[in-house]
């Protein structure tokens, strides 16, 4: 069962159709999305590149704008020096120093506090302290008084929070000296690095990146966009920490970082001459947008291509393949006979030249049959006037010498002079050859006009042993032993009862004939195949049994131990009027192949010269219904 | 032998098993044919299509929009002031940078509506709200400005007399406002004594700390503090020093450095204290001794004790010079 599915799904798969459709489609889903896919990730690779430089680039841009504004305010901070060392601001004049400051902070809004410590501890600043704080402030423990004193000149602090505003800044500070170089006090600016924030908000990079500026050492973020302005958006945070945190265990400044799902860019500037490091993220989704552009773009030719190769091998395919299967059905009808059909092709030219090929073919085997069925017409009217020449040699040879013997016979009788003895001798020899005649004539027409068979449902072994009963009393008395050998359910047969009989009768009538002193007669019925017994190309298809295949055959098999027949005259001994004996007609077994050929069976000789000879009588057996609608439903499909 | 060899046939090829696998065999067949029927390839490579576009949205969905970031905000006089969730992050929010003052007043407004049971930063917030009275720099407030916000300490100092943080840095501030801004220095010593009096240890409180965003974890939380001293003056110092600043009777002024000596010697007001009673020569063999006790003290300001000990080599010139 298994065995018969596989064969089935094998051949399936191997039709023709299939497998051209299955190798072009093969071809197509290989080399298309493959090709699409070595152009996605060359693409991605690029954009890869293209996102480092431009993300390092951005770094080093924002590091020049940064030192450019903080270049600005040393210049802010050397220009108030300048005036209090010249006194073209009197230090000691706090209202003077009030205008100057607060005109002085009025052009620049990023100066968060403008203000001035003397070496005394006094301390005058714009925006004023709150006076609980400015009631007991030194300027002189400050770190941007210390800073500005200890290096002799403009000192920048560490970025902090101002308490004020609490927004991160840093303070520039430059010592003030009077003559001779003596300090005088600390001018100092306190600037809102928000500006920072400002500028990098300002700057597009891409739609969502951004770029930040964070404290090396101690991580504080210094400028970030999400802090110009209070509530601080810390949606970044967490991704700038992964970020730092990521980046810091591969020891790079550069890299592909995944995040909650999504990959973001991050590149890392050091500021130069500060603590600061620069930071730009982006997310890599928006370059992403171009490869996905390229990926959709590859994705849509691919469906278009795999759609149109589709298409296309199966228009092939069915171009192909059409027109053979309508060969194929011009054969299948020209094998079953219809030598009348035609092939209509008319598309591609091919097929079409093929198809008036094949319908010149069909045209000349329709006149070869023709001629063929003439020349067999003749063929048969010369072979029937031969058999009928051979015949008529046969019965005059059969016939001559009993009419001799009649004659001298009838000469004796006739003779009056002969003795009474001699007359009577000779007419009983005129009487046996009369009846000698008779059974000629009997046998010569029994084969000459065989009875049609009257068929019935019949039994063998019954049919058999009917036909051993009446003589084989008288046999065994002659020394003759019939030994038998059935097989078990056996099928029945469609046989004339008489004329099953009258073959078994003539078969076993010869072989006791081949043993005149006795012997031993095997007879075996069994069911066995077909191909056991007679050759392939001897099977002949009859009306009944079209595949001659699938039936059971009834085999009866009579062996003897007689004198054998020799190899020479295996051959002929079926042919009418060949004996093997002085006083044989001839015609025996010849009447038992024509009986046998009536019952649509098959007659084989075993012979060994000496040994025995063997007839296997071959009948079809009866089909049971349900096997005769298998048979014709297979046959349906 | 050909009896064997029959059953064995029947055995591969059973005549209903026979009919089955012809039947599935057939049916492949047929199927194959309505495969290649036009009808049935369309429909197929329309479904191909159909699952290409799905896979084409679904990917297209996967690269949605970002999450819109909104927040609560408050409407005061027509200025819109986020709300925290937080006392502390609202109070916070009053404190930082603000370009315009009636952002700040709506801020702290804010806080006062939103918060009204946090008494104590309720509080704080409208010792702020007084303070914005005095305009940007109160070194340039007028008499009118000066006035009003004592009056709004005044109310405050009376509201939250229960709470000794926010009152005695009121009663401090309308001392002040008496004594610097008005020029009135015996109202402002009145106020200064009532601080000393009522509220001897009350500590000054500064700015909260504040939040510092670091991109280094600290393991703590993802806020950072700026760093700032804890404070260590007291109101009551504070006012002993302004007693000693704006009183012009020696008396009181070292009855008011004795007491800020006694109690507040740590204090950062005792030093300046000190630098006042030296300059003004009160009692000046006492304020010597305690000057030369205050040397020897560890304190953070070295440049105070300079001062004093630049004063106390003037004060022996001058008298040496004598």
């Amino acid at each position: 069962m298994k065995r018969q599915l596989y064969e089935g799904l094998w051949r399936y798969i191997h039709s023709f159709q299939i497998r051209v459709f299955l190798v072009l489609a093969l071809v197509i889903f290989i080399f298309i999305p493959g090709t699409g896919y070595i152009g996605f990730l060359q693409a991605y690779k690029v954009v890869e590149n293209q996102m480092q430089q431009y993300t390092i680039g951005t770094a080093g841009q924002i590091t020049k704008r940064i030192n450019s504004f903080l270049d600005q305010h040393d210049y802010n901070v050397q220009l108030i020096k300048s005036l209090l060392e010249n006194n073209l601001v009197d230090a000691a004049n706090t209202r003077e120093l009030l205008h100057y400051f607060s005109l002085f902070q009025k052009d620049h809004p990023e100066f968060v506090n403008i203000y001035y410590g003397d070496i005394s501890g006094n301390f005058f600043m714009v925006p004023p302290q709150i006076p609980e704080v400015h009631k007991v402030f030194d300027p002189r423990i400050r770190p941007w008084y210390r800073g500005a004193v200890e290096t002799g000149n403009l000192h920048w602090t560490d970025a902090y929070l101002f308490a004020s505003t609490q927004k991160p800044g840093i303070t520039v500070s430059v010592p003030i000296y009077g003559d001779e170089a003596v300090l005088r006090g600390v001018c100092g600016i306190d600037i809102d690095l928000s500006a920072f924030s400002r500028f990098l908000d300002g700057i597009e990079i891409g739609k969502e990146g951004f770029a930040y500026i964070f404290e090396k050492k101690r991580g504080h973020v210094i400028a970030h966009p999400g802090i110009v302005q209070l509530p601080w958006n810390q949606t970044h945070i967490e991704l700038l920490r992964y970020c730092r945190e990521s980046l810091k265990k591969r020891g790079r400044n550069f890299g592909l970082i995944s995040f909650r799902g999504r990959d973001y860019f991050t590149a890392y500037a050091d500021y130069p001459g500060k603590d600061w490091t620069v930071g730009v993220t982006l997310p890599f989704s928006e370059y992403y947008e171009t490869i996905q552009f390229i990926k959709k773009s590859t994705f849509t030719l691919v469906v278009m291509g795999i759609l149109l190769s589709c298409i296309l091998s199966y228009l092939l395919t069915r171009t192909v393949i059409r027109p053979l299967n309508t060969l194929q059905q011009g054969i299948d009808r020209i094998s079953s006979g219809d030598l009348e059909y035609k092939v209509d092709i008319t598309d591609p030219d091919i097929a079409s030249d093929l198809a008036d090929s094949f319908n010149s073919m069909a045209h000349s085997l329709r006149k070869s049959l023709a001629e063929l069925k003439k020349t067999y017409a003749e063929l048969a009217e010369k072979e029937k006037l031969a058999a009928v020449g051979e015949m008529t040699a046969g019965i005059a040879h059969e016939i001559k010498n009993p009419l001799g013997v009649i004659q001298g016979s009838a000469q004796v009788v006739l003779d009056r002079t002969r003795p009474r003895e001699m007359r009577e001798r000779a007419a009983r020899f005129i009487l046996d050859e009369v009846e000698r005649l008779d059974n000629t004539l009997k046998a010569f027409l029994s084969f000459a006009r065989p009875a049609s068979p009257a068929f019935v449902e019949a039994d063998i072994i019954r049919l058999f042993e009917e036909t051993l009963s009446a003589t084989e009393e008288r046999y065994r008395e002659d020394g003759y032993h019939f030994i038998r050998d059935y097989e078990e359910d056996i099928l029945p047969i469609e046989a004339d009862p008489y004329q099953i009989r009258q073959v078994f009768w003539n078969i076993c009538l010869n072989s006791v004939q081949a043993m005149p002193d006795g012997g031993t007669i095997s007879i075996r019925v069994k069911m066995d195949s077909l191909e056991e017994y007679v050759g392939g190309a001897d099977i002949k298809r009859s009306l009944g049994n079209p595949f001659g295949e699938p039936r059971d055959w009834l085999v009866v098999s009579i062996e003897d131990g007689g004198c054998g027949i020799a190899e020479d005259k295996l051959e002929k001994v079926m042919d009418p009027f060949v004996s093997l004996r002085d006083d044989g007609i001839g015609l025996g077994l010849s009447i038992v192949a024509q009986i046998v050929k009536l019952h649509r069976g098959y007659v084989t000789i075993e012979s060994e010269e000496g040994v025995g000879t063997t007839f296997h009588l071959l009948f079809p057996c009866i089909l049971k219904e349900n096997s005769i609608a298998d048979q014709c439903a297979d046959h349906r499909r | 032998m050909s009896m064997k060899r029959k059953e064995t046939r029947e055995k591969q090829f059973p005549a209903k098993e026979a009919v089955v696998v012809v039947a599935v065999t057939a049916r492949m067949e047929k199927f194959r044919d309505r495969v290649f029927s036009l009808r049935w390839l369309f429909c197929s490579l329309l479904l191909c299509l159909l699952l290409a576009v799905g896979i084409g949205c679904h990917d297209a969905e996967l690269d949605g929009g970002e999450e819109h970031q909104g927040g609560r905000v408050i409407d005061i006089d027509g200025i819109a002031v986020p709300v925290f969730e937080t006392s502390a992050e609202q109070l916070n929010y009053t404190r930082s940078w603000f370009a315009d003052r009636a952002e700040k007043r709506a801020a702290l407004q804010a806080f006062l509506q939103l918060f009204p049971e946090k008494e104590q930063s309720c509080g704080m917030a409208a010792l702020d709200l007084a303070y914005l009275e005095l305009g940007g720099d109160y070194r340039l407030s007028r008499e009118h400005e000066g006035l009003t916000a004592i009056k709004a300490y005044t109310d405050i100092a009376a509201d939250y007399e229960d709470i000794p943080q926010v009152s005695a840095k009121a009663y401090w501030y309308i001392g002040w406002i008496y004594a610097d801004l008005l020029g009135k220095r015996q109202k402002g010593i009145e106020y200064y004594r009532l601080v000393a009096e009522k509220f001897p240890e009350e500590r000054v409180l500064l700015l909260l700390p504040t939040p510092w965003v670091g991109i280094i974890s600290t393991g703590v939380g993802a806020m950072d503090t700026a760093p700032h001293a804890p404070p260590r003056n007291t109101w009551a110092a504070l006012a002993l020093m302004e007693i000693l600043r704006n009183s012009e009777d020696e008396d009181l002024a070292w009855s008011a450095f004795v007491r800020l000596w006694r109690q507040y010697r740590h204090s950062s007001a005792t030093g300046f204290g000190l630098l006042l009673i030296l300059e003004r020569r009160i009692r000046i063999d006492r304020s010597l001794k305690m000057a030369e006790e205050y040397l020897k003290m560890d304190t953070s300001n070295v440049h105070i004790q300079g001062d004093i000990q630049r004063l106390i080599d003037d004060i022996s010139l001058q008298r040496n010079e004598a």
